[in-house]
């Protein structure tokens, strides 16, 4: 046999570029496995330096089109702690279903239009629609939910814009917040049955362990309140985040990227926190995981689009007591610019996000931190490769090819959050020879 | 029956939040599909065919030498190229880079910042190939885009609107935040097509569907110095989301940055 290059020119039903490079030699042994990232990188740290914090919300939503509003609570949360901001009842309550509602729409968008083709065996999920057009039908009305619930708070369904320190430039009256609630509670069917037939879908199999990392509260199913614990037993503050997770560069590559000081790889995202935060998900989420005999504590990765959709029956749920609780009034918050600096966690719907920021006393920002969930996988999403491809190096070119880009795709990367941050075009795993 | 229009989706530097707006359209979703080819639209699906298309919508402004590569192949395989959103017709928010010492940039974001690739700007697509059509937006609006493909479907020529946000809001009968709040709100000299979207929810408008066709920006400007800025606050202000937009980026230019604080 000869040596043999196996190709991912161009990830598709990924958000963002790249692509998936394998050299096997002569024996089929891998010599090389490389994650090709071209996606041009936007230096949002970069153009935030010297604006005011008044700003930042609406630059950091266009990281990313798919969770702006995970960016949004993010910065929000680390300036408000500069500027001793501490928002009321109401607020909090009602940014949990905004930061959900992006869950929802992110979520769905993931398993019905980009992951399930891969389980199904289509290109994409107009194809799928053919023969599955009931359950094509439930994904998009699930979409749709969160993206109308983002709309209603914020005005539109991308980088929304009532989002400010303090809270909400203005709230739905009443009345609309209860059309929400009844909305929401039509469409809990909808995400049961989804979660049913997935919950059926054979998975890939997968050996090999592997550590979750999350924010915890032991509360609530944390959102972007509580401290970023690990499977391993670490429980930071934000702002101890820096001194666990580094940042690094190795020889065979000029990429940063994550990893724990004390045991490299882990992994955020839905099944990190389904893993670690069980418990605290909603009663009627957690009834369906028992019914359908679900089990999270084992290291399957592929078990994320699963995790996904539980999560959705946790949100709907979550979103309607919120909706419920939140006061009707709040006193409007004012406060003075202060300098300092903070940071913060949310669980973006892609898995932790981190800000920091370093404001000067007349509220401009020095200096600005930001490490995107994306991020934080990319190393074990190649991890995940070097362990995958050994195991089916025997089968066809393209077969292998397809096999990885699942593996990828299963970890729903958004390259574009991830961009601010690479250095170098070609990222490069392996590419010591054996 | 009649051969469908092919339609194509391409990313360049930009963060998805105009591309998304198609799948955005849930309930239309399977109708589109069914009106048109989708004959690429990676995000979206694996089966990507190749060229020519009839159209193609691209997202993302040009900052690599990559980005002018592809651009330039996709132009050669297209009817009609729209430009969506706001990275496409002027360069996206990360053209704010373009004012900015672009060393300083890069080191704020990579310890090694020579290793970094890339162009010290970021600009719309007509900046490098000829563009046929432009929906303002970051993000694009929905609705633009389903009545774009309507409008090629019928063979006419798409409507673009020459008017202001102010219009839009004065249509809905919002009250004017630069009288009620003495907020200085750029829906004067902004593009309608997002419905008033601020100004219904109680802020300024900050332009984010680029400027309006003849926009009085220096009588914007004078208005601001009377709402109280200062003139690094209205250079800010038009060094925002959108700010290599042509009308805005010059009028930005005649306050001179001050040091430390661009
Ligand atoms: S125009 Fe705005 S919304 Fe569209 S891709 Fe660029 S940054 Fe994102
Ligand atoms: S609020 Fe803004 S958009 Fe509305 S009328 Fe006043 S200036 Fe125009
Ligand atoms: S009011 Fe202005 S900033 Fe707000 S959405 Fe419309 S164009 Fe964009």
């Amino acid at each position: 046999m000869h040596q043999s290059r196996v190709k991912v020119d161009y990830l598709t039903r990924v958000e963002g570029e790249g692509g998936i490079e394998i050299l096997l030699d002569e024996e089929r042994k891998v010599r090389e496995i490389k994650v090709h990232i071209f996606e041009p990188p936007r230096f949002f740290e970069g153009i935030l330096k010297g604006r005011r914090c008044e700003e930042v919300p609406d630059i950091v939503a266009r990281i990313c089109g798919i969770c702006p509003v995970s960016y949004q609570m993010a910065a929000l949360k680390a300036l408000e702690r500069i500027l001793g901001i501490k928002p009321g009842r109401q607020v909090r309550l009602l940014r949990k279903v905004f930061a959900l509602s992006q869950w929802i729409q992110s979520h769905s968008l993931h398993v019905f239009c980009l992951a399930l083709p891969d389980f199904l065996g289509y290109d994409d999920i107009f194809q799928m629609a053919g023969k599955h057009r009931d359950l094509v039908e439930r994904g998009l009305r699930l979409k749709k939910l969160g993206n109308d619930i983002t709309s209603m708070l914020g005005g539109r369904e991308v980088h929304p814009v009532s989002a400010v320190l303090g809270g909400f430039t203005k709230l739905p009256p009443r009345s609309l917040r209860e059309d929400l609630i009844t909305q929401l509670e039509a469409r809990q069917e909808d995400a049961h049955a989804a979660l049913e037939f997935i919950a059926g879908l054979a998975l890939p199999a997968w050996e090999g362990e592997r550590v979750f990392g999350a924010l915890s509260h032991p509360e609530e199913y944390a959102i972007d309140e509580g401290r970023w614990r690990t499977s391993t037993g670490l429980s930071l503050a934000p702002e101890e985040f820096p001194d666990y997770v580094e940042e690094f560069q190795v020889s065979y590559s000029n990429a940063l990227r994550c990893r724990l000081k004390d045991g490299p790889y882990y992994m955020v995202g839905p099944l990190a926190r389904v893993r670690l935060n069980f418990e605290q998900l909603a009663p009627e989420a957690q009834r369906a995981a028992l019914r359908l005999n679900l089990n999270f504590f084992h290291h399957n990765p592929y078990h994320s689009i699963v995790a996904r959709l539980l999560e959705i029956v946790h949100a709907i749920e979550a979103c309607c007591e919120y909706l419920e609780e939140a006061p009707e009034k709040e006193e409007t918050i004012s406060y003075e610019v202060k300098g300092g600096e903070a940071a913060s966690i949310v669980e973006a719907p892609r898995g932790s996000l981190f800000h920091w920021y370093q404001l000067n006393e007349r509220g401009f920002v020095q200096k600005a931190r930001i490490i995107a969930p994306t991020t934080q996988n990319l190393h074990r999403i190649e991890q995940d490769l070097r362990e995958l491809v050994p195991a089916i190096a025997g089968e066809p070119d393209g077969e292998i090819a397809r096999s990885c880009a699942v593996a990828v795709r299963n970890y729903d990367p958004c390259i574009s959050c991830a961009t601010h941050f690479l250095t170098k075009i070609f990222h490069s795993v392996f590419s010591r020879p054996h | 029956m009649k051969q469908k229009i092919k339609v194509a989706v391409f990313k360049f530097t930009s963060c998805s939040g105009c591309q998304l707006p198609f799948l955005n359209m849930e309930t239309e979703l399977l109708d589109l599909a069914e009106a048109v080819e989708i004959a690429c639209f990676a995000m979206a699906s694996s089966a990507v065919h190749p060229g020519p298309y009839d159209v193609a919508f691209v997202e993302g402004g040009i900052s690599c030498a990559r980005d002018v590569e592809r651009i330039k192949m996709v132009r050669e395989q297209t009817k009609i190229l729209v430009a969506i959103g706001n990275c496409a017709v002027h360069g996206g928010p990360q053209a704010l880079r373009n004012r900015l010492p672009f060393d300083e940039v890069k080191s704020a974001v990579y310890p090694q910042p020579d290793l970094v690739e890339g162009y010290p700007t970021s600009k719309g697509l007509a900046e490098y190939v000829p563009v046929d059509g432009f929906l303002e937006g970051c993000p694009v609006d929905k609705g633009h885009l389903q009545d774009y493909i309507v409008s090629v479907l019928q063979g006419k020529a798409p409507e673009v609107s020459t008017r202001s946000v102010c219009l839009e809001c004065k249509m809905k009968n919002n009250v004017c935040v630069i009288v009620a709040e003495g907020v200085a709100c750029m829906g004067v000299v902004t593009s309608a097509g997002c419905g008033a979207l601020c100004p219904s929810y109680d802020r300024g408008c900050y332009g984010c569907f680029g400027p309006s066709a003849d926009p009085n920006l220096s009588a914007f400007s004078n208005l601001c110095r009377e709402l109280g800025l200062t003139g690094d606050e209205v250079q800010r202000k038009y060094r925002y989301i959108v700010s290599n937009a042509k009308a805005f980026r010059e009028e930005a230019d005649k306050y001179a940055p001050k040091p430390g604080e661009g």
